[in-house]
């Protein structure tokens, strides 16, 4: 083989080797790039985890049914339930719900609520103003614990959604 | 084997010939010799990976559980794919590559041979990796090949292994591809312009780019699940803010680019022998690179086609919907080119032809339920059933595995000097293209009705097709013998018949591999050819 030819070889095979980290890191980047694209377009039910200044005017003409459910991640020992499965609001109107949770084994527990919505489209325009799934929660053995959220539906929230469903997942995160 | 002949009668002559045992095939950095290696290791696996599916087809059967258990049928299903997929088709395709790619650029060997060896070695023990698993505790994946979370943390022992198994596997497809584009670049005879290269190599040089664009983009996906299984990082568990939808995003960004990896040569080996039994030049050779080229770009952007069903926004669906039906045009500029080939041509139907026609037919049927799949409404009811596994076999059996059997009847008598039993070779045809109709098509009709896929039982409604679609599957498999039979019987000496140089009539007007001798000498081009055949043109 003569010399420029492995000469031309290493450079072809340097550049190809570049792409090779390149393309891994982009699969890296992806992750945050996910993350911002759903937190910009308020796709896959994510919710801003946010507290925001709100100033709607309450529609009284509408009402919408909003119920909530309750579940656990895999492992998670709670017992975990709505005081209310279902209200009824007007949109722009702050509802207070509140939640109980109970530590089912007899070690202390440290666990997290994520809360999602759905439909998704809707996601938007449901505010959480407070709520306890912004914090880790901390569960004495045995504790039972009374939990609240508090939140706002947008009344610019189009015509066709008569029912909204808001969802709380426990997961259990001591380790 | 063809080599072991040219060396005894070369032996005087040539200083240099393949080393003498055993040893010659693990420490060769000869091109034949591990194209040789990688088409052999692929024929093994296609039967390894065949007796998996043969499980999953004797468990269906008949309704209700016969033969394995639930968790072992699901093994099947994800190891019957990988195995194909990363051990059979992948692995023949870069075997024909080694073989093929520098006798007809006119090089004398490919352009990093060292490294040539050590990729076709990290395959092996890759998939063997992969196969140990079958033995763990826990079992072997059960998950899907797709590999999702959180399911696929749930398996027992096996996890890292696979994983790491995937690794290898992506490393030696890396290596591979580096060694195919650096060839192609550097080591072309001097008259061998891009624009004058045989289809068959264009498709592999924009295959490699494509391996190693997703390789390294599925290793970090599944690293990213051996660390959340091993480290506690929550890249696809809901419980640390992760998501396992993102997952399947980065999965299927390496994943519909991977399909074409097993497609686009397919076309590149069809490309190569419609012309030589049609006897014309291929018709509209640069629409073919250009169309090559658009599939490939196409690939990354449609991605999210297989996750219509996961909840996506409507802008999302449409995007996807609209992206993936443009993949019909170059697809169909390439089925319209090789009907044009054939038209008004002198076609003779060796057993190489009649497999290459029921490729160009089959993969179109193939192709329309990919579009019909394509419509994001349509999609709702399709998806994970029974239609889209009769979807993506018509793809990849009738296509990329009947096109590797065209190849290697078109190809075996030039490299051994072995005339193949044309009798045989039609009786196996015909056993494949049949038994393959009466496998896959029922297939659609139970995913119309409803049947899920990756399931060991199901309900009575279903029974009758899945026995006819049961009985097409031992058919096929059974068939299979006949050519590792036909395949060592021309490697023995075949019909006894001496080929010629051209093998084919004319086919030296077709490519460079045509004008060496019959079989191939264990090195060839040491000078590069002065003169390139222009048929193709």
């Amino acid at each position: 083989m003569n010399v420029d030819l492995e000469q031309r070889n290493k450079k072809t095979v340097r550049a190809l080797v570049i792409l090779v980290f390149v393309m891994f890191l982009f699969a890296v980047a992806l992750i945050p790039l996910y993350d911002i694209l759903c937190e910009i377009t308020g796709i896959n039910g994510k919710t801003k985890q946010e507290s925001a200044v709100l100033d709607y005017k309450i529609d009284t003409q509408r009402e919408i049914t909003l119920e909530f459910i309750t579940s656990l991640g895999a492992g998670t020992d709670l017992a975990f339930k709505a005081d209310k499965y279902e209200i009824k609001v007007h949109p722009g109107e702050v509802v207070t719900m509140s939640f109980t949770a109970s530590n089912k084994t007899d070690q202390r527990m440290t666990a997290k609520a994520n809360p999602s919505v759905t439909p998704g489209p809707s996601v938007g325009y449901v505010k959480n103003t407070e709520c306890f799934c912004f914090d880790t929660q901390v569960f004495e053995a045995g504790e039972t614990k009374h939990l609240e959220v508090q939140l706002v539906i947008n009344p610019t929230l189009p015509e066709h959604y008569k029912r909204l469903t808001f969802g709380l997942t426990f997961f259990d995160t001591t380790n | 084997m063809s080599a072991v002949t040219a060396e005894h009668e070369h032996d005087d002559h040539h200083d240099h010939g393949p080393e003498k045992g055993l040893l010659r095939w693990v420490i060769t950095t000869n091109h034949k010799d591990i194209g040789t290696l990688y088409l052999l290791f692929a024929l093994a696996m296609f039967f390894v990976g065949g007796i998996m599916a043969l499980v999953i087809r004797a468990e269906l059967f008949e309704p209700g559980m016969q033969f394995v258990s639930p968790q072992f049928f699901n093994s099947m299903t994800t190891m019957h794919a990988l195995v194909m997929v990363f051990g059979a088709v992948m692995p023949a395709f870069v075997g024909f590559a080694n073989w093929q790619i520098p006798l007809m650029i006119g090089a004398p060997d490919m352009a990093l041979p060292r490294m040539n060896n050590m990729s076709f070695w990290m395959l092996v023990g890759g998939v063997l990796l992969l196969a140990s698993t079958l033995f763990m505790e826990g079992g072997a994946p059960a998950s899907g090949w797709t590999l999702y979370p959180p399911l696929v943390l749930q398996t027992g022992a096996a996890l890292p292994f696979a994983i790491f198994s995937v690794h290898m596997l992506g490393i030696s497809s890396i290596m591979g591809a580096i060694n195919i584009i650096a060839t192609i670049f550097n080591m072309r005879a001097p008259k061998m312009t891009l624009m004058k290269m045989p289809l068959f190599v264009w498709t592999w040089l924009i295959t490699a780019f494509l391996l190693i664009a997703i390789m390294p983009v599925f290793a970090g996906a599944v690293t990213m699940l051996l660390t959340d299984r091993f480290f506690d990082t929550s890249f696809f568990n809901a419980a640390g803010g992760g998501d396992p939808v993102l997952y399947q995003h980065i999965f299927w960004f390496f994943g519909h680019p991977e399909v074409y990896v097993m497609i686009l040569p397919t076309f590149g080996v069809a490309s190569t022998i419609i012309p030589v039994f049609a006897r014309k030049p291929l018709f509209g050779y640069s629409s073919m690179v250009y169309a090559t080229a658009a599939i490939a770009f196409l690939s990354f952007i449609v991605w999210a086609h297989h996750m219509f069903t996961v909840g996506m926004p409507m802008a999302g669906e449409l995007y996807f919907m609209y992206a993936t039906m443009l993949i019909a045009i170059p697809t169909g500029v390439k089925i319209f080119n090789w009907t044009a080939t054939m038209w008004r041509g002198s076609m003779t139907f060796e057993t190489p032809m009649l497999f290459s026609i029921a490729f160009v037919v089959l993969f179109t049927m193939g192709g329309f339920t990919g579009l019909m799949m394509s419509m994001a409404p349509i999609d709702f009811q399709y998806h994970d059933t029974y239609f889209i596994v009769a979807h993506f076999h018509y793809t990849l059996v009738p296509a990329s595995v009947f096109i590797l059997m065209a190849g290697g009847y078109f190809w075996l008598p030039k490299w051994t000097g072995n005339m193949y039993d044309e009798k045989l070779g039609k009786l196996h045809f015909w056993l494949s293209a049949v038994s393959v109709n009466i496998l896959f098509f029922p297939q659609h009709f139970l995913g119309l009705a409803g049947m899920p896929r990756r399931i060991p039982d199901y309900a009575v409604q279903f029974a009758d097709w899945n026995m006819v679609s049961s009985v097409g599957a031992f058919i096929f498999g059974f068939s299979q013998l006949l050519f590792l039979y036909i395949v060592i019987h021309t490697i023995k000496g075949g019909t006894g018949e001496k080929v010629s140089d051209e093998v084919w009539e004319d086919a030296h007007k077709h490519g460079l591999e045509w004008t060496l001798p019959s079989p191939v000498p264990y090195h060839t081009f040491a000078t590069p050819p002065d003169k390139i055949p222009t048929e193709h043109f």
